[in-house]
């Protein structure tokens, strides 16, 4: 990921930086997959729905109006996810009408939930994660992982990474700063996230 | 001590977590940190900077692959512990058609806790989930000894809801049974302990829906007590099966587990409505017969359709054979039998009288509530007469009722039943006034009534077209039964006035609603909404912190001011105003950092506005709706807020419209206005059921498109007025009471018209001038009484006067036809000057209108004589083909 301070989104929006649509594309393709499967679709269908939802995010990102304060690339993400999801249920459960069979699917489309924004979070701070791993040394990957997010101990993590229990400070200082940074720029000042 | 060294600055240290230092200055920097604790403490806090990405990190887990995602279904212990942050997950305790149970500790409180993971997407539709979410949050206000506390829900990282309740450590009522044989008077008594358990649930509006002996777990003998204790589990979390099918049942457990405890009426699925109360009587009855006979009521074994029919036609049998009654003990096959076999013949009969009334297939014919199920089973152990077989007065009011029901609209059945059970418990009250507990039966029975109305009522017939006479029964019966007892209520009873107020204000929307669809007996919610004041006013003395309490006044206080509006009473519409604002004024100063109270100050905020309004006091009034709208937009990110608060937000924008416009400030009311239709928009979206939603995101469309019009922008403007038609035809066809419905779609019709005659698109304007004057003929003719709906009359009628001069101008080199034309002027000249002169006799005419009649008698004279000119100087074409009217 290149250092300028253009956020994903504002490049997105040039559609010809085709980089920046390769990571749109990486963070929300399967966020959206994962939500959809979620939401009791199948894999298919989820992939399909997911697709949609990619099409109208390049359809419509040229010409959205992009408000920081407010975040509101999610909430429009959010309200087009649910609408689709919304769309197919309905088309499913006109099928299933029309064939006779009656038990509709799951429809919970329109419930305020928080599996959107949890998804939302936990892929972006994954992606982030993912640059990290191929920026930093294994060893300091892994450390990290072992002793910031799955917490364990200072002591297993040393022993298990043959690392000086500074060093561990070391880590979580710097990685830590890089992720608040890369998170910065990837939500581009989304500040209702903190 | 190395404390000769100074202590490290800021930068050294975060220089040194950098590694940007050389080996030697931080071997120096580790070296002191060994020995100076606040250094350490300030290496530690730097490391920690960014705690809320730390906290987030570890709740996001360790990133996965995307071929990992299928471990979604992953129940696993381990994975199950990922996804539920803040409990340590120990161990699977059982697994069903449901979900999953876990047993945890909660790592805030140490506590013991089970956590059931339900299975993704057990709901039908949005509003079985709000249901869901609603009863979960009702449920965790539960506080029973008898109901397995619920205190924390939510959703799995992956989605699947869940709920945290207290660990249990009983055992299912089948197998405790099993294991302890108790004598029937025992059972009887653990089941009327389930029966209260049950019913402190239905009191707060809660259906178990699923009640089986795998949902109760008794713990031993409490020595205190000497009775072992019944812990109701899982209420509220049953499916709604919506249709019973073969698959469904196999694939979810329920043939298994539930299937013998389902009442009749929730096998037949199709109609969910059909499930109450009385359902969960049914299911205990299932369960009482099982726990005195060791056997079901009927064969539940075998083919899937023959269980179904069984449940639906079979009656129950009886408690033991012939063969076994009557101190035969030798057959009886249980213990328990044997003590049945026991029992003298006239308490056998009793006993089976219970269960039987119970068991009945329908729910009329049953106990109507646990309650009853539960004092007959009390009276029986106190060797009184039971009810059971008593008075069938009131079942035979039913019937009656149920044999209107059939000619009346389906949602309607549900309605009758409910306004009989209002007779009913009414029935109660006269019972209860014997008893020795006259006030705690009388407080259940009200709770059941308001229950009752707020969470099945309020919600199933707001909708409902075509109710109003069911509506009305219902709400006459509700009001004698609130007054009664209302009279003799102590000041002191704060529960019972709580329960009134709350009974009162909901009868009083019922009547008079002014944003809902209601009976618009404006003059009997007023009574009902200040007998609900009445009664909220001790409350609020005893709880002066309720907020919940204070919300209700407040809103209370807010609809009365809105229907004195309505009565055209300004003076005590101020009243009920200015006491509404004091106290949210009060609500949001009390609570400063959170929510509570925002939403109501903001909408006394806007009946201010309102009132500036109308004292045309524009700037003020502008001020008091951005107040309004700063108030809800401080709650925090609109996109999970309820519709209601959007259509809020939504009125406060149309207001705020409106006071441009009588400024003078079209620019700024068309982007409120833009602003106004975009959250009924969300409203719609947020509640896609709600009709008024959608009327008004019509109306909303209409005053778009007339300030587009007003700004030059005919075509946007049309945009907007077809989209305003389409929403509200359907509407205004399926409701054809709703006035607002009607008189929008007529104005819509009006405005097209308009603008297509502009552009001399004659057909077009004709077509929708035509459905114009219907609508406006048909409103005159619905309310003859109403000024606006005449005038509109008259307005239609001069539409097509316009209508056919600009045409005969437009075809001036045809004389024939420019004469027809002039000739269909003048007659609706003549119909639009009737109108207006008919509403002058009927005193009916504004005030704005007063020259209009004398208007049209000139535009009329001026027809005429054009039409005068053509017969004085007939051109050839005409001599021909007409007739000479009058002579030179």
């Amino acid at each position: 990921m290149n250092t300028t301070r253009a956020s994903l989104l504002l490049r997105v929006r040039d559609r010809d930086d085709a980089d920046a649509w390769r990571t749109f594309d990486a963070i929300y393709r399967p966020m959206l997959l994962r939500f959809a499967l979620a939401k009791g679709l199948g894999h298919d269908a989820a992939e399909e729905i997911a697709q949609q939802c990619m099409t109208a995010v390049g359809e419509h990102i040229g010409s959205f109006e992009y408000d920081p304060q407010k975040g509101r690339f999610k909430a429009w993400l959010r309200t087009m996810a649910h609408n689709k999801l919304r769309n197919f249920f309905r088309d499913r459960r006109m099928a299933q009408a029309e064939s006779g069979q009656l038990r509709g699917l799951e429809d919970d489309s329109d419930a305020p939930d928080e599996t959107f924004d949890k998804l939302w979070m936990q892929q972006h701070l994954w992606h982030c994660l993912g640059e990290l791993q191929r920026d930093v040394e294994p060893v300091t990957y892994d450390a990290f992982v072992a002793y910031v997010i799955e917490q364990k101990s200072v002591e297993e993590v040393c022993t298990a990474m043959n690392i000086k229990p500074n060093n561990l400070y070391t880590i979580k200082w710097r990685m830590t700063e890089k992720v608040a940074e890369r998170m910065r720029l990837l939500l581009d000042g989304a500040t209702d996230e903190l | 001590m190395a404390g000769v060294d100074t202590c490290l600055s800021d930068d050294a240290l975060r220089e040194f977590l950098a590694g940007n230092l050389s080996p030697d200055e931080s071997e120096r920097i580790e070296t002191h940190l060994r020995t100076c604790q606040p250094c350490r403490d300030q290496r530690d806090a730097l490391v920690n900077r960014h705690q809320s990405w730390i906290d987030l990190l570890q709740q996001a887990g360790v990133p996965r692959a995307f071929g990992e995602l299928q471990t979604s279904t992953d129940d696993s212990v381990t994975a199950i512990a990922e996804l539920i942050p803040g409990y340590r997950v120990i161990e699977e305790v059982s697994r069903g058609g449901q979900g999953i149970v876990y047993r945890a500790t909660q790592l805030s409180t140490h506590r013991n806790v089970a956590i059931k993971v339900l299975r993704e997407g057990p709901f039908a539709s949005p509003d079985e989930r709000r249901r869901f979410e609603r009863e979960i949050d009702l449920i965790a206000g539960f506080r029973h000894p008898g109901i397995v506390t619920v205190f924390d829900s939510g959703a799995t990282a992956d989605g699947r809801p869940y709920c945290v309740m207290d660990f249990v450590d009983g055992a299912r009522l089948d197998r405790y049974l099993q294991r302890h044989p108790l004598d029937i008077d025992t059972i009887l008594a653990l089941f009327v302990r389930i029966c209260a358990a049950v019913n402190y649930a239905h009191q707060r509006g809660v259906i178990h829906r699923d009640l089986k002996p795998g949902n109760v777990l008794v713990t031993d003998a409490d020595r205190s007590e000497g009775a072992a204790q019944p812990h109701v589990l899982d209420f509220g979390l049953a499916k709604r099966v919506s249709a019973i099918d073969q698959t469904q049942l196999t694939k979810t457990g329920l043939v298994a587990g539930t299937l013998p405890y389902l009442a009749p009426e929730q096998t037949r699925g199709s109609n969910t409505q059909d499930v109450d109360i009385r359902s969960d009587v049914y299911s205990l009855g299932v369960m009482l017969f099982e726990a005195l006979t060791g056997t079901y009521p009927y064969p539940v074994r075998g083919d899937l359709s023959d269980v179904l029919q069984h449940i639906k036609a079979t009656p129950a049998s009886k408690l033991i054979s012939k063969h076994e009654v009557h101190g035969d003990t030798t057959t009886a096959s249980t213990p328990i039998g044997s003590g049945l076999a026991r029992l003298r013949p006239d308490r056998y009969e009793e006993l089976e009288t219970i269960v039987h009334k119970a068991l009945a297939k329908e729910p009329d014919r049953r106990y109507q509530t646990v309650g009853e199920l539960a004092a007959d089973i009390e009276r029986f152990l106190r060797r009184e007469p039971i009810e059971a077989k008593r008075d069938s007065s009131w079942y035979v009011l039913k019937k009656l009722f149920e044999r209107r029901r059939k000619t009346v609209l389906a949602g309607l059945a549900f309605i009758c039943l409910l306004a009989v059970s209002v007779v009913g418990l009414s029935v109660l009250y006269y019972r209860a006034q014997t008893a020795e507990a006259k006030a705690s039966r009388r407080l259940d029975d009200m709770r059941e009534v308001s229950r009752t109305f707020i969470f099945k009522l309020a919600g199933q017939i707001n909708n409902l077209s075509g109710a109003t006479e069911a509506r009305q029964t219902l709400a006459e019966s509700a009001v004698k039964y609130l007054n009664r007892i209302a009279d003799d209520v102590g000041p002191d009873d704060v529960e019972m006035h709580s329960e009134l107020a709350t009974a009162y204000a909901l009868l009083g929307d019922i009547y008079g609603d002014t944003m809902r669809p209601n009976l618009g007996k404006f003059e009997e919610a007023t009574q009902c909404l200040e007998k609900s004041l009445q009664h909220a006013l001790p409350v609020l003395r005893a709880r002066p912190n309720d907020p919940v309490m204070q919300k209700m006044y407040i809103r209370t206080e807010n609809r009365l001011a809105r229907l004195y509006g309505v009565l055209g009473d300004r003076a005590t519409q101020q009243q009920h105003e200015d006491k509404a604002y004091a106290m949210a004024q009060s609500l949001v100063e009390r609570h400063p950092d959170s929510n509570i109270g925002k939403a109501d100050l903001a909408d006394c905020l806007a009946l201010r506005a309102d009132r500036a309004l109308r004292n045309e006091a524009i700037d003020e009034a502008i001020d008091l709706q951005r107040q309004a709208l700063a108030l809800l937009e401080s709650r925090g990110p609109d996109t999970n807020e309820p519709a209601y608060l959007l259509h809020d937000r939504a009125s406060s924008y149309g207001a705020l419209a409106r006071a441009c416009m009588q400024k003078g400030d079209h620019e700024a009311a068309l982007e409120f206005r833009q602003q106004c239709l975009a959250y009924l928009q969300r409203a719609v979206e947020a509640d896609p059921a709600f009709l008024i939603f959608q009327r008004d995101c019509a109306i909303a469309h209409e005053r778009l498109g007339v300030a587009l019009r007003d700004l030059g922008r005919p075509a946007e403007a049309v945009t907007h007025f077809k989209e305003g038609l389409r929403l509200i035809e359907p509407i205004a066809a399926d409701n054809p009471r709703d006035r607002k419905a009607r008189t929008t779609k007529a104005s819509l019709n009006c405005y097209l018209g308009e603008l297509a005659l502009a552009e001399n698109a004659w057909e077009d304007a004709k077509a929708y001038f035509e459905a114009y004057l219907s609508i406006a003929r048909e409103n005159a003719r619905l309310a003859p009484d109403d000024s606006k709906s005449r005038r509109e009359l008259g307005v239609a009628h001069y539409k097509f006067v316009e209508l056919h001069r600009q045409r005969a101008d437009s075809v001036f080199d045809t004389p024939s036809e420019q004469q027809a034309e002039l000739i269909q002027a003048a007659a609706h000249c003549r119909d639009a000057l009737k109108v207006f002169k008919e509403m002058a006799n009927d005193k009916l005419l504004p005030l704005g209108d007063i020259g209009v009649a004398a208007m049209l008698q000139s535009e009329l004279d001026a027809l005429n004589k054009q039409l005068t000119a053509f017969e004085s100087h007939p051109r050839n074409d005409l001599a021909e083909n007409e007739p000479m009217i009058s002579g030179p």
